[in-house]
């Protein structure tokens, strides 16, 4: 039969229905709606066109409801199923819920901190200029006249700005107190699209009369924090003047809070912003930082072309200060959240190890499950269910599973999340951007229906449905089959490989802690405290008075080391601080050598606990009248004098000034707990070679912080304008050293055991059912004499086979994606064999103690009992 | 199912009575069910193919009605009332005539009319 056009239109627009409803009601309405369609043209006029809106209308409503229909019978019919397994219901839910959970709160925080756009006006376009400097110093920094020559050649950036940080104290209205102030140039508010949330920003006008390369601002811009802290957050802080650093400055506006720039690279977020002009002379102080916005249509490619070709031509314009310097794009957003991206990526991994170990327990729950209703599948085949309909039943349980341990995982992850915020190290970049959001959810429910799809396919492969009659001739011994039995076992074996793997990350974590904790710090840390005592003006050209400077601090020091408590006290650099300034010295032999300079007081390197190996401490006969002393560490020893003795050698600082040795200490840490420290050379604070180093040490018998109202109420005597900052006992320090590696301990710890006790209940599992599914089996072997031992052994050596399987594959996988775990790990290989052998055995162990259970049961089974079950 | 009483299916649907109803003197296929109501109400009630067979799929898992083979000569089905499906509808219409009755009490509907 030739079909019309409109019969071939119906019956395409039929297919929005479910096929079952088109099976069962196609053929009728199809026929219907021929004589419905022949009874309107014989009426004539708009007939047709009233039957065609009246049908679609119709279907638009009623397909939805049909699929909604079937949607509703088959969830009812699995979650009656679930409900009569509720033991069966109940473990996959929770283990589901965990992994889903789990993976929900690290997608949020990966997806929060690394993929969204930072909260800027088109911040896709925002770029970090950074100079590439000749190894081995590859200094990130960048000069500010080759800025001027970047901005004025560059096509690609609509805008670019040199930003630097100072600390300057405030003063007035409170204590006083050391800010750590941006400095930027005139583009840099227009760069990133900020809009202040008072006031205004900085105008051109603000640039007009300040002289290049100084910091003597007259307008401030207050971060918020600063307004709300300082300032209550009143609005009537614009057009107000502080004193910063005994200048005065107009606060001419404050940011929005959480605004997106505040940190450049080692320094703390920033507390204000004064405008800058980059200096144009000095190109060889690569120290600044650059950002830029790309022009419309540019792409970062484009502008880093661009850019290799300026700095290729600067490099052969200024040899001396630019050779071999380049520079490098890289995205605001990326650069801003480098220095958690590998911690990050390392933790997705971990999730998503528990999350497949949860989809192969449940898998295997599922797989379990299903044996034991070959029967009725087989029977709902043998009734005339279609296989589309046995697939889609089987997936429909273990979709409403894995969406009813979605939802649970949900509600978990917003619990952990602000937990997991709260617990995070100091210094994650943009870590209140991370909320609970509605990400979070559509993750979850995709996670699911993944996880849930793949479980239902994973067991419908297994069971081989292509053979019904089979089915139910086997389904009196409740067998999976040979694929499903297979199967589980390859579920087992990679359950205990990515468990392994996660154990062995842990165990390399652990032990780079304790390779940290027995780091040789060269200086005892216990009982010390660390303040910073900023003198009141250190702006750069400012002239500092050396000689109130020096009364000041010996007056401070001998007051305070007349207090109670008090075992040594000194000024110099702050320990573990990045130490201080570099300088080039010169050998008796003529070498010249690179070397870490700190200048210290009287007590500095007593109050440090650093240990004297020849000679003496600076004291206070080293002053400006005496002969230029210098005390140095083992390391510059060996590296300025060949003489066993070092003491009374000289070298020249800076190739000018005789300095003489007359002591030599300990190498201490001085930069980070990792980085072994190199040459260092303490020289005496009284005799004129300044670096700004301002930190006094405390060390004390009882707690070292009872020692702060004492230096303060001193400091208020001696001059009520000076703040005391970054107040720390060097312990507590440490411990910052150590929080990001802590946190990702506790993290990465936490989800081992969660694999671990996953892959161990799936083990359990799958030999409990091996057991079960042999019961006649073992009957059959006791009552032909089959010793206890024997049976037993049968099941112990299923789980030594899993057991050695899984080992191997997750050795293998920790050795192969060892690398992610670089960064983190100190002191030890990524390699560590010890590591990878003690998880490994731990595994094992587990491994087969999980199997020996159910072989005890199989060995402890009556064999009359056994019989009767066959 | 027996346990099931007529009285807790109600009310019904507009289009699911008339359906009913078309039913009531006798067996009928799909179109014919369509066409009876379009009559009956004077071309005001008028059901699609997708509603109409929404419906009888449904009636059909109930048991209010059953197919039987009328004429049996195509694969067209016809469908009749099942004594249950009779008792809904009657409920239905008593149901109905009692709200009609309680209208003319009120006056809200003019005697005679």
């Amino acid at each position: 039969m030739v079909r019309r056009w409109h019969e071939r239109v119906y019956r395409a627009i039929l297919r929005w229905f479910p096929s079952e409803f088109r099976a069962e009601f196609g053929d009728e309405m199809s026929d219907d709606f021929r004589r419905q369609y022949d009874d309107a043209r014989e009426r004539r006029g708009a007939s047709i066109f009233h039957l065609w809106t009246r049908t679609l209308g119709d279907f638009a409503r009623r397909a939805p409801a049909e699929h909604l229909d079937v949607l509703r019978r088959d969830a009812t019919y699995a979650l009656r199923v679930l409900s009569r397994r509720r033991g069966f219901a109940t473990i996959a839910f929770v283990t589901l819920a965990a992994g889903i959970g789990l993976n929900t709160t690290v997608f949020r925080l990966v997806d929060a901190i690394l993929l969204r756009p930072l909260p800027l006006p088109e911040s896709a376009r925002l770029v970090r200029i950074h100079g590439v400097g000749p190894p081995p110093l590859r200094e990130p920094g960048v000069s500010a006249p080759d800025f001027i020559d970047w901005r004025n050649a560059s096509r690609t950036l609509d805008a670019a700005a040199l930003v630097g940080a100072t600390r300057l104290t405030i003063t007035g209205d409170g204590d006083p107190e050391q800010l750590i102030v941006m400095t930027v140039s005139e583009d840099f508010f227009r760069a990133l699209g900020t809009r202040p949330a008072l006031g205004r920003v900085f105008t051109p006008a603000d640039y007009q009369s300040l002289r290049p390369g100084r910091t003597s601002p007259r307008v401030v811009v207050l971060g918020h924090d600063l307004w709300q802290r300082r300032f209550g957050g009143r609005p009537d802080v614009i057009g107000r003047v502080v004193r910063l650093d005994q200048v005065s400055a107009e606060v001419v506006g404050v940011l929005p809070p959480h605004f997106a720039f505040t940190n450049i690279p080692d320094s703390a977020p920033a507390d204000c912003w004064i405008p800058a002009v980059p200096d144009p002379r000095l190109r060889a102080a690569h120290y600044l930082s650059a950002i830029g916005r790309l022009a419309p249509g540019a792409t970062l490619a484009d502008a880093q072309t661009e850019f290799d070709v300026i700095a290729e031509r600067l490099a052969a314009k200024y040899p001396e200060a630019d050779k071999d310097r380049g520079v490098r794009l890289i995205s605001l957003r990326e650069s801003q959240t480098a220095s958690v991206r590998t911690e990050l990526w390392v933790l997705v991994g971990a999730a998503v190890c528990v999350l497949l170990i949860a989809a192969s327990n449940v898998t295997n729950l599922f797989l379990a499950h299903a044996s034991g209703r070959r029967a009725e599948l087989a029977t709902r085949v043998a009734l005339g269910a279609g296989r589309v309909q046995l697939v889609r039943q089987i997936v429909t349980e273990s979709l409403s599973i894995a969406l009813l341990g979605g939802v649970a995982g949900v509600a978990l992850a917003a619990g952990a999340l602000p937990l997991l915020v709260s617990l995070a190290p100091a210094g994650v970049p943009r870590l209140h951007e991370v909320a609970v959001d509605w990400r979070m959810f559509a993750f979850a429910a995709i996670a699911s229906a993944v996880v849930g799809a793949a479980c239902g396919i994973a067991v419908i492969w297994s069971i081989d449905l292509a053979a019904p009659q089979d089915a139910c001739l086997r389904s009196i011994g409740a067998d999976t089959g040979h694929r499903g039995r297979r199967f589980r076992r390859v579920l087992s074996v990679a359950e205990i490989a990515l468990a392994l793997m996660l154990v062995i990350a842990t165990g390399l974590l652990v032990r780079t802690l304790r390779a940290l904790g027995a780091q040789e710090l060269g200086f005892d840390p216990h009982h010390v405290i660390s303040i910073g005592i900023p003198p009141p003006n250190m702006s750069p050209g400012v002239r500092i008075d050396f000689r109130a400077l020096a009364t000041f601090e010996s007056t401070l020091l001998e007051r305070l080391r007349a207090a109670q408590g008090v075992v040594a006290a000194g000024v110099g650099s702050r320990p573990l601080g990045g130490g201080g300034v570099e300088l080039d010295v010169k050998s008796e032999t003529g070498e010249v050598h690179r070397v870490d300079a700190d200048s210290v007081s009287e007590g500095y390197l007593q109050a440090l606990g650093v240990k004297l190996l020849a000679g003496r401490f600076v004291g206070p006969g080293d002053t400006p009248s005496a002969p230029r002393v210098a005390v140095v560490n083992a390391s510059a020893a060996r590296l300025l004098t060949s003489a066993p003795d070092p003491l009374g050698h000289v070298f020249r600082l800076e190739a000018k000034e005789e300095t003489r040795i007359i002591g030599v200490v300990a190498d201490t840490r001085r930069g980070t707990l990792e980085e072994a420290e190199g040459p260092a050379i303490y020289l005496s604070r009284l005799q004129p070679i300044y670096f700004g180093m301002n930190n006094m040490l405390v060390r004390t018998a009882a707690d070292p912080r009872d020692a702060l109202p004492v230096v303060r109420s001193i400091v208020r005597q001696l001059d009520p304008d000076r703040a005391l900052t970054r107040v720390t006992t060097l312990d507590e320090q440490i411990d910052e050293l150590l929080a990001p590696r802590r946190f990702m301990l506790r993290v990465i710890g936490l989800f081992s055991i969660l694999a671990f006790a996953l892959a161990m209940i799936g083990i359990y599992g799958v030999v409990s059912e091996s057991v079960a599914q042999r019961v006649a089996e073992i009957g059959i072997r006791v009552a032909l004499g089959a010793s206890r031992a024997g049976i037993r052994n049968l099941f112990v050596a299923q789980g030594v086979r899993l057991a050695v399987v899984g080992v191997a594959g997750g050795l293998g996988g920790a050795f192969a994606l060892r690398r992610g775990m670089s960064t983190l790990v100190f002191g030890i290989q990524t390699n560590d064999p010890l590591t990878y052998l003690l998880a490994a055995a731990c595994l094992a162990a587990a491994t087969i103690g999980a199997c020996g259970i159910p072989a005890m049961r199989a060995a402890a089974l009556d064999p009359v009992d056994a019989l009767r079950c066959v | 199912m027996p346990d099931r009483r007529p009285h807790d299916c109600l009310p019904l649907t507009p289009a699911l009575f008339h359906v009913l109803l078309a039913l009531a003197d006798g067996e009928k296929h799909g179109y014919a069910i369509m066409k009876e109501i379009e009559q009956r109400t004077s071309g005001k009630v008028i059901l699609s193919t997708g509603t109409l067979y929404g419906i009888v799929k449904r009636l059909l898992a109930d048991g209010w009605i059953r197919e039987s083979a009328l004429g049996s000569t195509d694969r067209r089905r016809a469908y009749r009332l099942t004594p249950f499906g009779r008792s809904v509808a009657l409920a239905e219409a008593e149901r109905l005539r009692d709200l009609v009755a309680a209208a003319h009490v009120k006056k809200l509907i003019p005697s005679g009319a």
